[in-house]
């Protein structure tokens, strides 16, 4: 028997089969996993993931000089990419499916977003309802379980979507926030104590008092580019796109950070609120080329834009 | 110190093994070879990096590990996955010495010596790994699979992967690990669903 819960394997199984642990730590974690059925399996599952990953290797293409955004991957050459670096078979999965690829994208886009809050809208509904007035199932075909629909609204989207029909494509879902657990010292000063209060209020669904505090963070503070960001954010929510894009804009200057991907993601979101297809395809597709927590969510909705 | 105390297995069942395997009993030699074979075989196989080897000398292990026990050279029978462990390593070691620590002299009940000399690669119950593994790896998108592939197979660093994705080198990180525990995520439901279950990989019972 083991009380163990796996995190010896978790922590050592990559290294060890790497063979890069320090011989003492191997011996332990051998002897420990020599007793521990959990641990073993953990390592055996690993090294089978191993081994298929070598039998099928994929081939790797080496990105473009320079940085992968100053050279993006188009969505659609992504595709292609995908595509052609599997086997036959998964071409032609891809190509049965592509009649059904139009509506799960849809489906997709809206599932897939975290939420701030449980009340907060959709975002083609928050869209729908500051743009345009809608039927709700073109806007949440899901809702009704109706595919048709989806792949309906997505082919009008395609041919010639009218401003307002490019709003509604916005993914205007606040990303969620959760306070970073640091060891050691944590920052006292009055700065991040601004930063934690906006964004306790961010956290509660609360974009005006989150604003006010964020407004007071300076933006040569630690959190400075963090406050800069989330305010951009809740002015989206205000749907003050003005400033949501100067705030955005902001981030993306000062280069790449922890916070690039979520701006220039919310900076397309703009752009499609404002109506400007090119210009949410270029964000979407600097978005794709960082291939960070964005990307499939850039990709689908830059499938949906008008070529 | 045993890593099996450190991190919280009991040897309680160990000890009886222990003992019933110095009393002479064969069915727990069974036991023992049941529940330690596959961890010879996957230390022997991480370390030589050549399953043909430890095929070969996984039974070496197993007779040199069987006489000490029937000998009572074992004094703490908590110990016996580190001394398990310890043989294995012994055992490869001189064979890549080029010196051999048969007891040739002894030998294994013939139903002990069937469980050893079968070829775990071939048994179903790898070849179901394998399949629940490729199912694993299918799951991941192109990014997430190049990471792990280079993670995993090729041993590179994040940093160095990074560079070769043009991806910023926490994103890599990130996605290592996200795309780690996914594909640990699926292997795990899949084996459970497939009434293959962790024990079933030690034998332990």
């Amino acid at each position: 028997m083991t009380q163990c819960i796996g995190s010896p394997a978790e922590e050592m199984a990559e290294q060890y089969l790497a063979g890069e642990l320090p011989e003492a730590e191997a011996e332990r974690f051998e002897e420990h996993y020599f007793g521990c059925d959990l641990c073993h399996a953990h390592l055996l599952a690993l090294q089978e993931i191993r081994d298929g990953l070598a039998r099928a290797a994929m081939a790797i293409a080496a990105p473009a000089a320079g940085p992968a955004r100053i050279k993006p991957l188009g969505p659609r050459q992504s595709l292609r990419g995908r595509i052609l670096a599997f086997p036959v078979p998964m071409a032609v999965l891809a190509s049965l499916a592509a009649a059904l690829l139009v509506g799960a994208v849809l489906v997709g886009i809206q599932r897939s977003t975290p939420v701030l809050q449980p009340g907060h809208r959709a975002a083609g509904s928050m869209a729908t309802a500051k743009v345009q007035p809608q039927p709700v199932e073109s806007v949440h075909p899901e809702a009704k379980g109706d595919s048709q629909a989806a792949v309906k609204s997505a082919s009008s989207a395609q041919l010639a979507p009218p401003e307002t029909e490019l709003a509604s494509l916005a993914d205007v879902h606040l990303p969620g926030y959760q306070q970073p657990q640091l060891r050691g010292e944590e920052s006292a000063n009055s700065d991040h104590a601004q930063f934690l209060s906006g964004m306790q209020a961010y956290a509660q669904g609360d974009c005006g008092g989150a604003l006010g505090a964020l407004a007071q963070v300076p933006a040569t503070a630690a959190d400075g580019l963090a406050a800069r960001l989330y305010s951009g954010l809740c002015q989206l929510e205000g749907r003050e796109l003005e400033g949501a894009q100067a705030s955005f804009t902001a981030v993306v200057d000062a280069g790449d950070t922890p916070e690039l991907e979520t701006a220039e993601y919310f900076l397309a979101q703009t752009r499609l609120l404002r109506g400007d297809a090119q210009g949410a395809k270029d964000w979407l597709n600097r978005t794709i080329a960082l291939h960070g927590d964005y990307e499939e969510r850039a990709q689908k909705q830059a499938g949906l834009l008008p070529r | 110190m045993s890593g099996s105390s450190a991190w919280g297995a009991e040897g309680g069942e160990d000890a009886a093994l222990v003992a019933a395997i110095a009393a002479g009993s064969r069915e727990s030699e069974s036991v023992f070879v049941a529940r330690y074979l596959p961890k010879v075989r996957t230390l022997l196989i991480v370390r030589s990096r050549n399953p043909d080897l430890a095929l070969d000398l996984q039974q070496d292990v197993m007779i040199e590990a069987l006489c000490a026990l029937r000998k009572g050279q074992l004094r703490d029978a908590e110990r016996l996955p580190a001394f398990v462990a310890g043989i294995a390593r012994n055992v490869l070691n001189s064979h890549f010495r080029g010196q051999s620590r048969l007891p040739l002299h002894e030998e294994l009940p013939e139903e002990i010596a069937d469980t050893i000399e079968e070829n775990p690669l071939d048994s179903e119950a790898a070849e179901e790994r394998r399949q629940i593994a490729q199912r694993a790896i299918a799951s991941l998108n192109d990014v997430d699979r190049s990471i792990l592939q280079m993670t995993l197979v090729d041993s590179l660093k994040p940093g160095v992967i990074a560079e070769r994705l043009g991806l910023n080198p926490d994103v890599v990180r990130q996605r290592k690990l996200r795309a780690t525990r996914r594909v640990m995520e699926i292997v795990r439901e899949l084996s459970q669903s497939g009434n293959a279950s962790h024990r079933d990989t030690g034998g332990r019972r």
